[in-house]
């Protein structure tokens, strides 16, 4: 773009008088395109981000979309890389809205779970992004096409990239194989916010690239949307995946009492509090004992609490005086410490 | 008992709004949801979030259908959300990024590449 307006300048010398209006014009020009460029594109170098100079998941679908219809078809393309084989014409039921003649990224993230999968957030950054591909997943991502006062969404699926050009590889829209410059992408993704998910089972071991709270938090929505055995694989992957993770055993706890199974539950709020005495896991395990007919146990737990937070505050006190009430330990079993 | 206190009005809440997808909430319980915001702040809003998640429930569904999605799609596509979600949703369904069209950029430089053409500034296109 640079090259071409420099060379309007020097390719129009004849029409001297009108100068100060084409400077004027390209000043102009120069703004309007420096609204939407941003600091980090001068950074939007590709090849010290990972080894590998060139990669390309040559193997993931590709759906060309419909008009307006990216989300079903992006949709489509990430749960067709990880084995959920479902046309845009059916997620496009699930996804579509005809008013806003686009998807919402909450609603990309709510099929995902129809479908038995997560749709887990990954961390803002382009390494994190390559690493996800290297490892052989498709990466759905938010762009925006437009300019930040005039947004244009678009999703797209990031499939490889060629180090060497310093371009990234993209199945988007109607193009199989679109190849964007590095500065173009950041750019794009930018102005959505570095919006990115990544597709995955719960049943299955989570992607080297997310986190355990990214995962956990993805893995959530299971529980209130009853698919309750979804997110208990979710919580157990986590657990194998990231055992000194507390939160993990906790939410495995969650599923499980949820599900009757007190003694599962106890046993992964042991778990979790070996590894960190945290207050919403010692109230969960005086709860679970209660139910399970040990007051003193439970009341051993609640004596456990170092620091009680604001938010927790009715909730201990409930199960305190339910402890209190309950007095003794009526079972055998209830020997257990603290 | 407080607990019962609890599951009987949201089980009276559910009722009224007939939903399916629903779960009771143990008050002594902490949840997953809750615990995944550990800010005590943000901790307070997801507990808040459970309670509004019944009636952003039908908020949703009624924003989604009149924008034009039909009754029984809608109805299985907010009972796909979470409480948070609702609840988050309810509020910016108009605002949030819809992800539709791919629009080229370039069309608004190629206008006032024209524009200026046809001012006589420039001489791009007759050069060719």
């Amino acid at each position: 773009m640079t090259s071409l307006i420099l060379g309007l300048i020097s390719g129009n010398a004849r029409r001297r008088a009108l100068r100060p209006a084409f400077s004027l014009a390209c000043a102009l020009l120069f703004a309007s395109l420096n609204a939407c460029a941003l600091p980090s594109l001068q950074k939007a170098q590709l090849k010290p981000v990972i080894a590998q100079p060139v990669m390309e998941l040559t193997q993931t679908p590709f759906f060309p979309q419909e008009i307006h219809q990216c989300g079903p078809a992006a949709l489509a393309t990430v749960l067709g890389a990880d084995g959920v084989s479902i046309m845009p014409e059916s997620l496009a039921d699930q996804v579509y809205i005809p008013g806003r003649e686009g998807s919402l990224q909450a609603e990309l993230i709510s099929a995902s779970r129809r479908n038995s999968r997560m749709a887990v957030r990954l961390a803002p950054s382009t390494e994190t992004l390559l690493q996800t591909i290297a490892e052989g997943r498709p990466v759905l991502m938010l762009q925006n096409l437009g300019l930040k006062s005039r947004p244009a969404w678009h999703y797209a699926v990031l499939i490889g990239w060629n180090g060497p050009k310093n371009e990234l590889i993209l199945r988007s829209g109607r193009e199989r194989r679109q190849r964007l410059s590095s500065a173009r992408f950041l750019q794009t993704w930018e102005l959505a916010d570095r919006w990115a998910v990544v597709i995955a089972d719960p049943s299955q071991p989570p992607p080297a690239t997310v986190t355990p709270a990214d995962w956990i938090a993805a893995a959530a929505p299971f529980e209130s949307t009853g698919q309750i055995e979804q997110a208990e694989r979710a919580y157990a992957s986590a657990t194998q995946r990231w055992p000194q993770e507390s939160l993990a055993w906790t939410a495995l706890a969650n599923v499980r009492y949820a599900q009757k199974n007190l003694e599962g539950a106890e046993q992964a709020l042991e778990a979790a509090i070996a590894i960190k005495p945290e207050a919403a896991a010692l109230n969960n395990l005086a709860q679970v004992r209660l139910e399970r007919g040990c007051g003193v146990a439970a009341l051993a737990a609640l004596d456990r609490i170092e620091s009680v937070p604001a938010a927790l505050q009715s909730a201990i006190d409930d199960t305190r005086a339910q402890a209190r009430q309950l007095g003794a330990d009526r079972k055998i079993h209830c020997s257990a410490a603290p | 008992m407080r607990k019962q206190k609890t599951f009987l009005s949201g089980l009276l809440v559910a009722a009224m709004l007939s939903v399916t997808s629903w779960m009771p909430a143990h008050a002594a319980m902490v949840t997953t949801e809750q615990m995944v915001s550990v800010q005590t702040e943000q901790m307070r809003d997801a507990q808040v979030a459970q309670v509004q998640g019944f009636l952003a429930r039908a908020d949703v569904k009624q924003q989604l259908e009149a924008l034009g999605v039909a009754s029984d799609l809608a109805d299985q596509r907010v009972a796909a959300l979470s409480d948070a979600e609702l609840q988050h949703l309810s509020k910016t369904i108009g605002e949030q990024p819809a992800g539709g069209d791919v629009i080229v950029v370039l069309g608004v430089i190629f206008v006032v590449l024209i524009v200026l053409e046809l001012l006589g500034v420039t001489h791009v296109f007759s050069r060719f």
